[in-house]
């Protein structure tokens, strides 16, 4: 039989299954992820910031954060459907 | 290596007593460094010669440096912009220049510029015996001083959430494998981490430095000058630093003579003429104390 | 008739998908050039393109509670005949295209969120109703779970302890998951052998405490929740949790198929049962309040427009996963219906005359039935345990236990997660404050305050123990959310797509508007004032909160109709 088939079946599955159990684990890290980049770019969006030199410094490396935060700065409300998007509210 | 910072306001003598200060040490067969520190240099002016980023090596003992800050300015931006190129897949590099143009003129840039130039030198000159520094005026210096102490409290915080994301990460690495986020997982693969650390390594350095450092303020003999000398002793002493005492410069009156370091006012132009009737006599009590430091 | 409901469910949701759906999908939401936000602003972080059964699977995981289980068993009052009538038409025609619509409108919209989309269509004041029903419903559907859940506790005590020892196999799962190097499998395998394990302690050593006694425990649950990381509890307790979903709904078609029974309860009872609060309740416009979930929820709209909108792979997949897990939950109702419609009186055991033929059953299901069986998540798990004991030879006991903890658990998770919404919420709706007055603004979103604010006041309604006058407001408050998300996609189909085809979102739009305002006010003229009597501060509290949302939804009106006149001119 289609045995190829089957197996790529199971693998999404197990997918599934892996994403079930760090969904809200993954929302809370882009969380924090996203706070590291308010805080170090602070200067960019208006809130209190540390020492430029440590946001220069830092910034070649923070690309997924940097993202994060745009998406995020586009519209704050983004985030309700985000965590409505990981919980079971009914 | 000792070292000894010279502040105060505009125009009071830093640059000449520290050219002074560096100068005598030399003589005397100390291995001595002075490095302005100042954008407006001048020790070119006080040496008659042009000194420049390279520095200059005058008698046997004496290295002269005035590093050029704007341009470091500029080499610093310029090569964070490269490192954005290099390590960005999705951002381009344009949507940062706006925010990198804002950096450029926002405050705080030109302290750390002149942090990081005096860590580069002394971490380049270690076996000298007396680093001789000529601070910018007052404000940017004092500023400069504290950059360190603050520059600290940041990075443990900012260390602290790292630590916290690189946890997460782990936890859900733990459960998909590390392949199939291209984020790093642990402290050594993570370029922030390891950037932080980093900073923190120097910010530690430069942190000993100035504290282990002897702070001398320069100050005239009126009130005005007074009245600001007293303002930087109060910031001084906030951050626990070390003033072994206040020069006051340019003293026409006998009486000050009495319970203070003071230098007189002479009638001179060069700095020959300087060496030649500031003897170091005329330093006596500073010359023994700061030779004791 | 038990199986050929379940037949008949089928066909009619495969019918409607390919039928109803593919028309939606061709002629209505079309094709467009455009690349799908996945791909043509793929970031590595958030938009990421995700294998459609990869996404199926966490929408629906995310759409499914326990919701679509209880809002049927209490809409049995008025006959099986009605409930599942509104459970299939009130699905395929206005909720599934609810949750397709809004989904394709996000990802039109760069994956934007429903509420984004609806500022930007309707204007600012759609923006605010939205924050403001769902702060609402969150506050309500604390309210309501609560209530349930203590109510399950106390009727079928093994759940608790169950449930108890759930949070201990959660625990070691979590370690087992997060931090040690056994591959994923066998973790999870070892977590669904101690998952079976606490559902056999809850079998030998039931936990008897009193209804109020729960609700003191829940509250600090839920304050206690929200405090430690995810990772330790909430995650790998929600992870356990989609097994005895997967289970549950398992084994629950299966023992239907087989089932091959009659319905002991009648088709229809009364157009007027009692249903909310005891009184006797108009089937329309009432149905909503009572299920919601199942046949429609506005909060799917926000699930939609979240992940699901960032990681759709192509605009085709959208169907599948917008209507096609909308009808799945529907499917889920389907066998609530059938458990109890087939079940439920044998699982009673005794035929009371307060039963005894249609017109009492109206009047008497909640109090009588229900209530016997020990509210509406017991009286559906003895049901279902009935009917899978029977079917498949396992255990009554045991099912029972499975089935309560399932609908517990969910309804758990809801309450402990749903203070984390109210923190956004709250913490957006206190932003003009800011202006006014910073000492109030940093006091409200003080991430203590903005969490057990919503906690205490839903704590506080539970306390009343009254879940059929709360599940209704609760429900209230979604379907209002859902009626902002359909009225937006028709102003979206009218000004961005075909003017042709705005009926097909506008009409289930402005029955559902028309229907839920009239039931609000219904509700609030007949209900409240009874509640307010019986508890007078939480019956001024749902009172005042049902008028600022009809006051909302009258607003809401007005920006759509503006809406359309700009669009005319
Ligand atoms: N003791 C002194 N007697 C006479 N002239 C002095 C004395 N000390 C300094 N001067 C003169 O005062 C002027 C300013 O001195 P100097 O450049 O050292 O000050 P500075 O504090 O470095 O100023 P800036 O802040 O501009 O760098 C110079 O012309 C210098 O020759
Ligand atoms: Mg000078």
């Amino acid at each position: 039989m289609n045995f190829d088939k089957i197996r790529r079946f199971l693998q999404l599955l197990e997918e599934v299954q892996k994403n079930k159990a760090t969904d809200i684990i993954e929302f809370e890290l882009k969380e924090t992820e996203n706070l590291f980049a308010l805080i170090t770019l602070g200067e960019m969006v208006g809130y209190a910031n540390p020492p430029v030199s440590i946001t220069l410094s830092l910034i070649p490396y923070m690309e997924r954060e940097v993202i994060l935060m745009t998406n995020r700065a586009v519209d704050s409300n983004d985030k309700l459907s985000d965590i409505a998007s990981i919980m079971e509210v009914e | 290596m000792k070292y000894i910072f010279f502040m105060g306001k505009g125009g009071v003598g830093k640059s000449t007593l520290s050219s002074l200060i560096a100068y005598k040490l030399a003589k005397r067969g100390e291995k001595t460094v002075l490095i302005s520190l100042d954008f407006a240099h001048n020790l070119g002016d006080i040496f008659n010669m042009k000194i420049g980023n390279k520095g200059v090596r005058l008698e046997e003992h004496l290295d002269i440096f005035e590093p050029d800050i704007d341009r470091w300015v500029e080499e610093y931006l310029r090569n964070t912009r490269v490192l954005i190129k290099e390590n960005y897949k999705y951002v381009s590099v344009f949507n940062l220049d706006n925010m990198l143009n804002l950096m450029k003129n926002s405050p705080g840039i030109e302290e750390y510029a002149i942090l990081h130039l005096l860590y580069e030198k002394t971490k380049a000159l270690a076996d000298m015996d007396y680093l001789v520094v000529d601070m910018p005026p007052t404000a940017l210096a004092l500023r400069i001083f504290a950059l360190p102490f603050i520059t600290r409290e940041w990075l443990k915080t900012l260390l602290k959430l790292r630590k916290e994301i690189l946890v997460k990460r782990e936890r859900i690495a733990n459960v998909h494998g590390k392949e199939k986020f291209d984020f790093a997982v642990d402290e050594h693969e993570d370029k922030v981490y390891r950037n932080l650390k980093e900073q923190e390594e120097e910010n530690a350095f430069l942190l000993k430095l100035i504290q282990g450092a002897n702070i001398i303020p320069v100050t005239l003999p009126v009130q005005l000058s007074f009245k600001e000398t007293e303002r930087i002793l109060k910031k001084l002493s906030e951050f626990k630093l070390n003033v072994p005492f206040v020069i006051v410069n340019r003293v026409k009156n006998d009486e000050w003579k009495k319970g203070c370091v003071c230098i007189e006012d002479k009638e001179v132009k060069t700095f020959d003429d300087f060496e030649r009737e500031i003897k170091f006599q005329d330093f006596d009590n500073i010359d023994s104390e700061i030779l004791q430091l | 008739m038990s199986t050929l409901l379940i037949i008949f469910a089928l066909s009619i949701y495969l019918i409607f998908y390919f039928t109803y759906g593919k028309f939606l999908q061709k002629r209505i939401v079309g094709e467009t050039e455009i690349e799908v936000p996945s791909k043509r602003m793929n970031d590595g972080v958030d938009y990421i393109p995700a294998h459609r059964l990869v996404l199926f699977g966490h929408h629906f995981a995310s759409i499914a509670g326990a919701g679509p289980i209880v809002g049927p068993v209490l809409a049995l009052a008025w006959g099986w005949l009605p409930a599942i009538l509104w459970i299939w038409i009130g699905n395929v025609l206005i909720g599934a295209v609810h949750d397709y619509l809004s989904l394709m409108v996000s990802v039109r919209y760069d994956g934007k969120s429903i509420q984004y989309v609806a500022k930007d269509l309707l204007g600012k004041n759609a923006g605010i109703s939205f924050l403001w029903f769902v702060l609402f419903l969150v506050i309500l559907v604390i309210g309501a779970f609560a209530a349930i859940i203590a109510d399950t506790f106390v009727s079928v005590p093994g759940s608790s302890t169950a449930y108890i020892l759930q949070i201990i196999a959660a625990l070691i799962l979590g370690v087992l998951l997060y931090r040690s190097k056994l591959p994923f499998w066998l973790s999870s395998l070892i977590g669904i052998i101690l998952l079976a394990f606490s559902i056999y302690g809850g079998f030998l050593w039931p936990i008897h405490l009193t209804y109020h006694t729960w609700i003191i425990i829940l509250f600090f649950y839920i304050i206690i929740a929200s405090a430690i990381p995810v990772n330790i509890l909430l995650q790998p307790r929600d992870y356990l949790n989609s097994y005895l979903l997967y289970f549950g709904m398992l084994v629950g078609i299966v023992a239907a198929l087989m089932s091959l029974k009659s319905f002991d309860i009648p088709a229809f009872t009364s157009f007027s049962a009692n249903v909310i609060g005891g009184k006797s309740t108009p089937y329309w416009p009432a149905i909503p309040l009572i299920i919601a979930c199942g046949a429609l929820s506005g909060f799917h709209s926000m699930v939609a427009s979240g992940t699901s909108s960032k990681q759709l792979a192509s605009e085709g997949d959208g169907l599948f996963i917008g209507y096609g897990s909308m009808l799945t939950e529907g499917f889920l109702s389907t066998i609530v219906i059938v458990s109890i419609g087939a079940f439920g009186f044998t699982a009673l055991g005794s035929h009371s005359t307060a039963l005894a033929n249609a017109h009492l059953f109206g009047q008497n299901y909640i109090s009588q039935f229900v209530g016997n069986l020990g509210g509406a998540v017991a009286a559906f798990s003895k049901s279902y345990a009935t009917m899978v004991s029977s079917m498949l030879h396992i255990g009554y006991n045991f099912m029972v236990i499975i089935a309560s903890m399932w609908v517990a658990a969910f309804a758990l998770t809801t309450l402990d997660t749903t203070n984390r919404i109210a923190r956004y919420i709250v913490v957006e709706i206190s932003e003009p404050l800011q202006k006014e007055s910073i000492t109030l603004y940093k006091f409200f979103t003080n991430r203590w305050i903005a969490s057990i604010i919503p906690a205490f006041f839903g704590i506080l309604l539970a306390w009343t123990k009254k879940y059929t006058v709360l599940w209704p407001a609760f429900s209230g408050a979604n379907q209002l959310l859902a009626s902002i998300a359909l009225i937006t996609v028709s102003v979206w189909i009218y000004k961005k797509l075909n003017r042709k085809y705005l009926y097909y979102a506008l009409i289930p739009g402005v029955f559902l508007w028309i229907t839920v305002t009239g039931a609000l006010i219904w509700y609030t003229i007949l209900i409240v004032p009874g509640y307010v009597k019986s508890n007078p501060l939480q019956g001024f509290l749902v009172g005042i909160i049902m008028v600022i949302m009809l006051i909302l939804n009258f607003v809401l009106l007005f920006s759509m109709r503006s809406s359309f006149k700009k669009e005319e001119e």
